[in-house]
């Protein structure tokens, strides 16, 4: 039995690409600037799939997909409540969540500030811990720029080396989250190609410890 | 113009209504081959009551207001309403009661291309017999029904509730700790609970099964030794025990190579208290039939009475057997079609006498278009006669080829 793997197009699908062809698997249709979607292995064990982060988990609940790698954040984010199961944290893409203002700018945190963000649902769940009341706008990119154009007081945002906010004159008032890459697993599919996808956990936790 | 951009509603057309009548007839016929009584539950109930025994549904209910400003949800389940009818109607705790019902359970479903806000709902409660027999012809109704339809590859997963809560209850932890164990455990958040696992003080044997109960399934035998080497007291290994005798009447009933265990299965709530079941279809990502031992639900209302029941989405039952070519294809509406230009009353008793001796037939003015699909022979009437092909009939040559089909 084959599995149909739904992987996160971007950083982690290159990443884990990487892992699998140096563990054996080869992919001769693959590259990684090719516009190809699908791919299969030479042995025909492993169909790949490449989909935007969010619907990840959409492809692995709905059955379309056996197994799906994406990160952390976009779980929590996006798939609150999805029906899947999450087996292994693979270790990659690790990144930390932080809320981070103009530099050297104080922030009166005791009245009701103005948060920018991609991730609404992680910003105000944060927000609602400490007991601060927020108005959340949603933006879809260049969260960077809402504090300098006076568009909010804060941002809320993944921070890896914390260049772009230098470059753009902010810094980190607070990192609260941090998150790497999961492996998310349908429920029927755990069970049916358990031995399956066993094999390639240990592959992936073979090369995570690496 | 106002058009309907709802999604997960649809109308269903003449072929999947005859489809739907064919598989619930079915199921209706296992059902009652068990001996048990269709009912139907009221299309509204209470909110409060919901809110209280599935908070889960909260968001997921269909609300609506009635004409005194009370707060009604759209049938969300049918076990509720039926215990709790159940027990107000039938109060010695030790009375028979055998159900099964077809209805619409307004709850949202997915299945891998569908969706829908509603779905037909069939299933079954016993109530009043608390022996593994019971759970066994349970398992054995749902397998019946399957293969009455035509579904002959079909996996049972068969697990225990009471094991799961026999270990929990010997862990000396804190409640906390276990109900944020159980809760990683019903979200299947497996790093999640690795970690936290990971971080709590036990002795290596709870831990050993600890580790080992989310990804406890497989073969009966070998999964079944296994879980008994994970025993760590004695109510554990009664839940076994019982597990055994269930297995065996499915054995016995002729369908054992159809059974797999998982001790996987938990749910937050603590619904099922000892047996549970899903059943697969081959090639489907989803179950079609869930169900298990509920011995706690009927004490809320009264009376305290074991059951044990399943419920079948047959929406997704339907998914899969069209995927799987299980359906029955499409028939043309009318037997015979006729086409004139003016109506008498030879026309009108020929139309009635063939319906009456059970054909499907239908006249039609002929400046009505009617798609060739919809029906199987078509005639013309003029002058008093009818013509096929250009070749004059009477209404005996048509009713033979009708006979003939």
């Amino acid at each position: 039995m084959s599995i149909h793997i739904a992987l996160a197009k971007g950083r982690i699908h290159k990443v884990v690409m990487k892992y699998l062809m140096e563990s054996g698997y080869e992919f001769p249709s693959y590259s990684e600037d090719s516009r190809k979607l699908i791919f299969e292995d030479a042995g025909h064990t492993l169909k790949l799939t490449l989909v935007k982060s969010p619907d990840v988990a959409v492809y692995v609940e709905r059955g379309a997909a056996d197994i799906g790698i994406v990160g952390e954040d976009v779980l929590i984010e996006d798939n609150a409540g999805a029906n899947v199961y999450e087996v292994l944290d693979i270790g990659i893409g690790r990144c930390n969540m932080a809320v981070a203002g103009v530099k050297g700018k104080k922030v009166d945190m005791s009245r009701r500030i103005t948060v920018g963000t991609k991730y609404p649902r992680i910003a105000r769940k944060y927000f609602e811990e400490n007991h601060h009341s927020v108005d959340i706008i949603k933006l879809n990119g260049s969260v960077e720029l809402a504090p300098l154009v006076g568009l909010s007081d804060v941002i809320v945002d993944i921070v890896e080396t914390g260049n772009t906010l230098r470059a753009n004159g902010l810094e980190v008032l607070d990192y609260f989250m941090d998150f790497s890459a999961r492996m998310i697993c349908n429920p029927v599919s755990f069970k049916m190609k358990y031995d399956e996808i066993h094999t390639l956990i240990d592959v992936i936790k073979k090369k995570e410890i690496r | 113009m106002l058009s309907n951009t709802l999604d997960g509603v649809k109308m269903l057309h003449h072929d999947e209504m005859r489809n739907y009548d064919r598989i619930q007839g079915k199921l209706v016929s296992v059902i009652m081959n068990h001996g048990c009584k269709i009912i139907e539950t009221p299309s509204f109930e209470d909110y409060d009551v919901y809110q209280h025994y599935f908070p889960q549904l909260r968001q997921q209910m269909v609300k609506t207001i009635d004409t005194d400003g009370r707060v009604l949800v759209l049938r969300p389940d049918v076990t509720v309403p039926l215990v709790e009818t159940a027990a107000r109607e039938f109060p010695r705790a030790n009375q028979l009661l055998k159900f099964g019902y077809v209805s619409t359970v307004f709850r949202e479903y997915f299945g891998r291309s569908t969706y829908g806000k509603d779905f037909l709902q069939g299933g079954i409660e016993i109530l009043g017999d608390p022996s593994p027999e019971c759970d066994g012809e349970v398992i054995v109704m749902a397998a019946e029904i399957l293969k009455a339809v035509g579904v002959e590859h079909i996996r049972i997963d068969m697990g225990t509730a009471a094991y799961t809560q026999a270990l929990f209850d010997g862990l000396p932890l804190e409640e906390a700790q276990k109900q944020t164990l159980r809760q990683y455990m019903a979200e299947r958040n497996l790093v999640a609970f690795g970690k936290y696992l990971s971080g709590l003080s036990l002795d290596s044997e709870a831990r050993k099964a600890l580790e080992a109960i989310p990804v406890l399934f497989g073969p009966y035998a070998e999964t079944l030794s296994k879980a008994r080497g994970y025993c760590i007291n004695s109510g554990m290994r009664n839940a076994l025990t019982r597990l055994e005798k269930v297995y065996d009447y499915i054995l016995y009933a002729g369908y054992a190579d159809k059974v797999q265990l998982d001790f996987g299965f938990t749910s937050t709530l603590g619904y099922y208290t000892d047996m549970v079941f899903k059943v697969y279809v081959d090639g489907a990502l989803y179950d079609v039939i869930d169900g298990g031992r509920y011995d706690k639900l009927s004490a809320q209302f009264g009376v305290d009475r074991p059951a044990c029941g399943f419920g079948m989405n047959i929406n997704l039952l339907y998914e899969f057997m069209s995927d799987a070519g299980l359906l029955e294809d499409a028939q043309p509406s009318f037997q015979l079609a006729v086409s004139y230009t003016d109506s008498d009353q030879t026309l009108i008793r020929d139309l009635m006498q063939w319906r009456q001796r059970g054909f499907r037939v239908a006249a039609y003015p002929d400046s009505s278009f009617i798609d060739s699909g919809d029906y199987s022979i078509h005639a013309v009437y003029r002058n008093h006669s009818y013509y096929k092909d250009g070749r004059e009939m009477s209404a005996h040559d048509l009713e033979d080829m009708m006979r003939g089909l």
